[in-house]
């Protein structure tokens, strides 16, 4: 029972954002550096957070305030990753397959989110991952009938594709200074981060149902903006 | 001179026409350069009849010749081929195509001129010839011709270039894309492999603005080269590290087979020992390992600069036959017992002897190369493995020494290491090492003569020209120049495509005279771990080999930059479009054979090489994070990936030798630490809330 829960989790966590890394981002060396790069901001900005944690002996277990400068600092090296992208894009587009596409930008928009949902999705999951092999099985607070490996799991698998809209999201908002978008990104990050308290909280039935709805709305809503840009480029383009 | 006229002349035309057709190129640069050359073949008898020389033959002044009209419609614009310089007014006076200011220019170029010389002068033999033949024949005959002189060379040549271009269509037309109309001149050059050199017009001619985009497309060809190196490396690395916390996830799952603490060690940690206790003792084990390292690369570096190579290779063999079999051993107890396996003795040793013969068969002569990449990322990890029985201390105080030690060996001046690489270079030999090659396993060492002889030879038979040069001593540079160049050319389809563009290129940078880049960047890193006795010499490098050659054009790395240039970008390119091909898998018959032949007579491509010391260590740092915690486990890897990356492109700005752990083993200690202190306990806090951030 406990592997086929292992399994399961794995694969509902990992598997969408792992068949697009191997489906699209896999072939192309670019990317893939890219991508490996994106995920050590990510993991530098967590890992700064987790300092600020360390050293905020008080509200360590607030989970609000936690979430207040880890969002913020995930953003910050957003943008840190964007300054970065973008010196070096000249750079980029020279060793990319069409050197002069419009679309190069997004490719790397794409890539930079998925390294940093990836990692986001490791380094969060994986030791609730490992622990569901172990001897027995937690079930999720708010609703006493799921395991919570499971509902971790699913929310996982909706932030890791979060993090790429976001990423695309955020570079256009900023190569096109359009603070809607920044703040789009920003609010959305809070937001979904905030759903998530859901899962544990004890006063909400069914908190996890309502959380993963919401996230599913909120990822459906940026993927409808990313859409929307891609075609805006698309059309400026022919 | 003769065999490639005759071949010309006997070549069924069915063939030709064939080959042309299955060919894509433009073609109507070869064809008025073919009526240039044709034109002014019959001219020429006087200067093709001189055989080819050593000494570069003088300069006509090409103002105001009768029969250089034809040359003149295209010669005014044409400056002078070493420095750029416009009023070009001399030219050479065998084959008439380059152009010089001075008789200086023509000396100091005629390292690259002679060869391309030699081949124009044959291919108007061959025009004369054939114009005495067919005298009825229309101009295009001439071009059919033309390209029959190595049909079956020529074929493959084609083959190679349509699947490329399946392949990846857009690759061959990034350059130019980027270049514009210049571009279309590159790729009008790079297009025609073979025939190039033999054309008058061999390399473009230089304007200043087109030197700045040559140089240009130098920089994005070598961008994309190291690209694809890092993504070529960054597999087995994965692998190799993922291989090691299996190893150790499976050992620590209860075995009673765990490596144990080497008895070198003099300290035992223990854990209510205080931290200087243990900060003193593990410097003390730490240091004691270091020291053999140290030892052992220094007996390395005397022993090669001495010429002992076979006791060097003997020693590897010993030490890789030990690896395989000992902790070999050692793994498979750790299997059986964790899981359960039944399985009698006498399998078992049937088993590993069988696996570590056959590594040691295919790492040290010969067999596929996957096999031999699989064979050497699978040694590592189990150095690793082994590796792991050092107490957590040890091993922390160990890679921040060897960092150190790194640095040193490879960056002081009088590093053994970078000893160990220059006299490499000077002695025109390939340090015996244990090398992971992106493209193949490599691990040579013969002494220099039979080199020379076999470069000899493989340049004879790759390529029908015919070298006079390369039959002498091989020691002036010229010769070792065309040995390496021819090599290159020799070896595939794509990598003449490219030598032959690069070449072009690479003069330009001649012309230029500013840049000394070395023709074959190395770091050397010593990974010799004493405690088990096994000693790779690591390296990573890019390495300017062309084709194989060990090396005559890096042996003369100081005598003719040249040289290493055009080889280190032909390797480059090499790489470059063989992936497409190995990863598309797209071996038709034409290829496999030709792939079969180079991988005969040596296989390697060029390229970037991690040495397995550096595989062992990143995979010692993050084994030790596997045996406490899955996050530090995955940050220690990207950690581990990032330092990676950063170096090799630190290597693509610097292209010198530089130590591949500092940067690595940094951050990944850095990492560990601060997720083991920080991030695991405020995770730990979040999961418990299933929050996610």
């Amino acid at each position: 029972m406990t592997l086929t829960t292992f399994f399961g989790c794995a694969f509902t966590a990992y598997g969408p954002s792992l068949a697009i890394f191997f489906g699209s981002i896999a072939p192309n060396a670019q990317l893939v550096i890219l991508m490996v790069s994106s995920a050590f901001f990510w993991l530098i900005s967590v890992l700064l957070a987790s300092a600020i944690w360390f050293m905020a002996s008080d509200s360590r277990n607030t989970f609000p305030v936690t979430i207040i400068y880890t969002v913020l600092l995930q953003e910050l090296f957003r943008y840190f990753l964007y300054l970065l992208i973008n010196r070096a894009e000249s750079g980029l587009n020279m060793v990319a397959r069409h050197p002069k596409s419009k679309f190069n930008r997004s490719g790397y928009a794409f890539a930079a989110g998925l390294g940093f949902g990836l990692m986001f999705g490791i380094i969060s999951y994986i030791t609730q991952l490992v622990n569901s092999l172990g001897p027995g099985v937690i079930m999720c607070e708010s609703c006493k009938t799921v395991s919570l490996y499971f509902i971790s799991a699913i929310t996982t698998s909706i932030l890791i594709l979060h993090h790429c809209a976001w990423m695309m999201i955020s570079f256009t908002g900023f190569t096109n200074r359009s603070w809607l978008r920044i703040a789009w990104v920003v609010i959305t990050h809070y937001g979904a981060s905030y759903l998530t308290i859901l899962n544990s909280s004890p006063t909400v039935n069914y908190g996890c149902a309502y959380q993963i709805i919401g996230n599913v709305a909120l990822l459906i809503a940026s993927a409808i903006i990313v859409f929307a840009d891609m075609r805006h480029l698309h059309q400026k383009l022919s | 001179m003769s065999s490639p006229a005759a071949r010309g002349v006997t070549a069924p035309s069915g063939q030709t026409s064939s080959s042309s057709s299955s060919s894509t190129q433009p073609s109507d640069r070869t064809i008025t350069n073919t009526q240039a050359l044709s034109s002014r073949a019959g001219a020429d008898s006087r200067a093709s009849a001189r055989s080819q020389q050593d000494t570069p033959v003088g300069i006509a002044a090409a103002a105001g010749g009768g029969d250089n009209g034809q040359d003149n419609d295209d010669g005014e614009d044409q400056p002078c081929q070493a420095c750029g310089v416009f009023p070009a007014r001399f030219q050479c006076s065998a084959c008439q195509s380059v152009r010089y200011c001075s008789q200086e220019c023509q000396a100091s170029d005629w390292k690259i001129h002679y060869r391309e010389c030699a081949e124009i002068v044959a291919a108007q033999k061959e025009e004369q010839i054939e114009s005495q033949q067919g005298a009825g024949r229309p101009r295009s005959g001439a071009n059919g011709t033309r390209e029959t002189d190595v049909p079956g060379d020529r074929y493959s040549t084609d083959m190679e270039m349509t699947s490329r271009a399946a392949a990846s269509p857009s690759r061959s037309g990034a350059a130019g894309e980027v270049l514009g109309d210049e571009g279309e001149n590159i790729r009008a050059t790079a297009n025609r492999p073979r025939r190039r050199p033999r054309e008058p017009r061999r390399r473009p001619r230089l304007t200043p603005e087109q030197r700045a985009a040559y140089e240009e497309a130098e920089r994005i060809a070598d961008m994309k080269f190291y690209m694809l190196q890092i993504y070529k490396i960054i597999k087995p690395v994965v692998v190799c590290i993922c291989l090691s916390i299996l190893w150790v996830k499976i050992s620590m799952a209860g075995s009673d087979y765990r490596p144990t603490q080497s008895s070198y060690t003099v300290y035992k940690e223990s854990p209510n020992s205080t931290a200087s206790q243990n900060f003193l003792g593990s410097l003390a084990n730490a240091g004691i390992i270091i020291g053999q390292i140290v030892i052992v690369t220094i007996i390395i570096v005397v022993l090669f600069k001495r010429g002992h190579i076979k006791v060097l290779i003997g020693f590897f063999m010993v030490v890789v036959a030990m690896l395989l079999g000992f902790m070999g051993y050692i793994l498979i107890l750790n299997l059986i017992q964790v899981l359960r396996i039944p399985l009698d003795y006498l399998t078992m040793v049937f088993a590993l002897w069988n696996f570590s013969v056959t590594g040691l068969i295919s790492v040290f002569w010969k067999g596929p190369m996957w096999v031999q990449q699989m064979y050497l990322t699978v040694m590592s990890s189990l150095m690793a493995f082994s590796l792991t029985g050092l107490a957590e201390w040890t091993t922390w105080m160990l890679l921040a020494l060897l960092v150190v030690w790194d640095l040193i060996a490879v960056l002081c001046p009088f590093g053994p290491l970078k000893i160990l690489v220059e006299s490499s270079r000077n002695q025109n030999q390939e340090v015996p090492a244990l090398l992971y090659t992106v493209n193949a396993v490599w691990f040579m060492a013969s002494p220099p003569d039979a080199i020379l002889n076999r470069e000899t030879l493989k340049s004879k038979e790759s390529l029908d020209s015919e070298d006079v040069a390369l039959n002498n001593d091989s020691s002036s540079p010229r010769t070792n120049f065309h040995g390496g160049h021819s090599r290159a050319t020799g070896r595939d389809g794509g990598a003449s495509i490219s030598s032959s563009r690069n070449s072009g290129l690479d003069a330009s940078f001649s012309a230029h005279g500013g840049m000394s880049r070395t023709s074959s960047t190395m770091a050397l890193v010593p990974s010799p771990n004493g405690e088990t006795g096994d000693r790779d010499t690591i390296e990573l490098r890019e390495r300017a080999r062309s084709g194989d050659s060990r090396n005559p054009p890096r042996s003369h790395g100081e005598g003719s930059p040249l040289a290493g240039r055009v080889a280190r970008s032909a390797s480059g390119r090499e790489g470059l479009h063989r992936d497409p091909r190995r990863d598309s898998r797209e071996d038709d018959d034409e290829e496999e054979q030709r792939e079969a032949s180079d991988e005969d007579d040596d296989d390697d491509g060029g390229g970037l090489k991690l040495g397995l010391g550096d595989f062992v260590f990143y995979s010692v740092l993050v084994a030790r994070a596997a045996m406490f915690d899955w996050v530090t486990t995955m940050c220690c890897m990207v950690a581990v990936l990032t330092g990676m990356n950063a170096t090799i492109f630190l290597l693509a700005i610097y292209q010198k030798a530089l130590p591949a752990l500092p940067i690595s083993i940094c951050f990944g200690m850095l990492f560990y630490f601060a997720t083991r202190f920080a991030l695991v306990p405020f995770l730990a806090v979040l999961a418990r809330g299933q929050v996610f951030i």
